[in-house]
């Protein structure tokens, strides 16, 4: 499954990890890297019941696995 | 979380971090405090709590939010099970060397051959060597062949940022940190100076998959940084 939702467009580099930074409590580090990327969701599907979130802004990518009793997140991202 | 509560249909009950920076923790918190154990490096907690100013990358570490913090030290190799009837593994934690910093795990779902190495590896991006919590270009380098001597099939690596990548993925990885490696000790054993160094443009071949000129010259800077300290 692929699933998009959400956009906006890319500002000029220079001051876009700054604005990152200040407007949403990034490292620098994370905002230089969410410059190089447009920011949309995506979902991935890698086999039944696992996925990759991919948020583009900078997040990490989030593994989740669903199994019987409770699932299981290799990180969980920015909020 | 919105697209998480869309997809399981369980609620998360373990929580495994890659390492302490914050945009892969950030959210941690709001899963413990609804009953989540954490998962993490025994050095993450350290990393997280420090409130420094990295003046060279004029970058101001925060303390992280302490709900966000490993209820669960890893402190080795590391097998997490269902807890279910069948007691069926579900993951298995791999503590790495120092590389994209001193609180790295991977994390293995041998069920489907999918391993997340966090930060050790970006795609579509170069990635952040954090010298000043412990990271090694050296160390990224000996893991990442870690991963390649595992995935010579149909494995797929989950990176901290970026696309899930196969084999020729993490070929193309290594290359890109070996050679700019290779160019950097080549021109401290020559005496250059950074900005020699950063003038002979030594991502150049990488720059248009990984964020361009500019990401690369960041890259670069970084780089040498550690390699001219010792790394």
């Amino acid at each position: 499954m692929n699933m998009t939702t959400g956009n906006s467009p890319r500002l000029a580099p220079a001051p876009l990890a700054a604005f990152l930074a200040l407007c949403l409590g990034m490292s620098i580090p994370a905002a230089a890297r969410a410059q190089d990327r447009v920011p949309v969701i995506t979902v991935e599907e890698l086999a039944d019941d696992l996925w990759v979130i991919r948020d583009g802004l900078g997040s990490g990518n989030v593994l989740l696995y669903d199994v019987a009793g409770g699932a299981y997140m290799v990180d969980a991202g920015s909020p | 979380m919105a697209t998480v509560d869309s997809l399981a249909a369980n609620p998360v009950r373990t929580v495994i971090s890659t390492h302490y920076h914050e945009d892969h923790l950030g959210a941690n918190a709001w899963y413990a405090l609804r009953g989540a154990r954490v998962m993490g490096h025994e050095l993450l907690a350290a990393e997280a709590m420090r409130d420094t100013m990295i003046e060279e990358m004029r970058w101001e570490r925060h303390r992280a939010n302490p709900s966000s913090l490993p209820t669960v030290q890893v402190t080795g190799p590391s097998l997490v099970r269902s807890g279910q009837a069948d007691g069926g593994m579900i993951a298995a934690i791999q503590k790495l060397q120092p590389a994209h910093s001193r609180t790295d795990i991977a994390v293995l779902i041998p069920a489907a051959e999918v391993l997340h190495a966090g930060d050790l590896i970006e795609v579509g991006a170069y990635p952040f060597i954090d010298w000043w919590a412990g990271g090694s270009l050296r160390g990224m380098i000996s893991e990442v062949d870690r991963i390649i001597s595992w995935a010579q099939g149909d494995q797929r690596i989950v990176p901290g940022h970026g696309s899930v990548i196969g084999a020729a993925g993490l070929a193309a990885y290594r290359e890109m940190l070996v050679t700019v490696r290779d160019r950097a000790q080549a021109a401290i054993r020559r005496g250059d100076s950074e900005q020699e160094f950063l003038a002979s443009q030594p991502t150049r071949e990488f720059d248009a998959e990984r964020g361009g000129e500019a990401s690369g010259r960041r890259f670069a800077s970084l780089v040498w940084y550690g390699l001219s300290r010792g790394d």
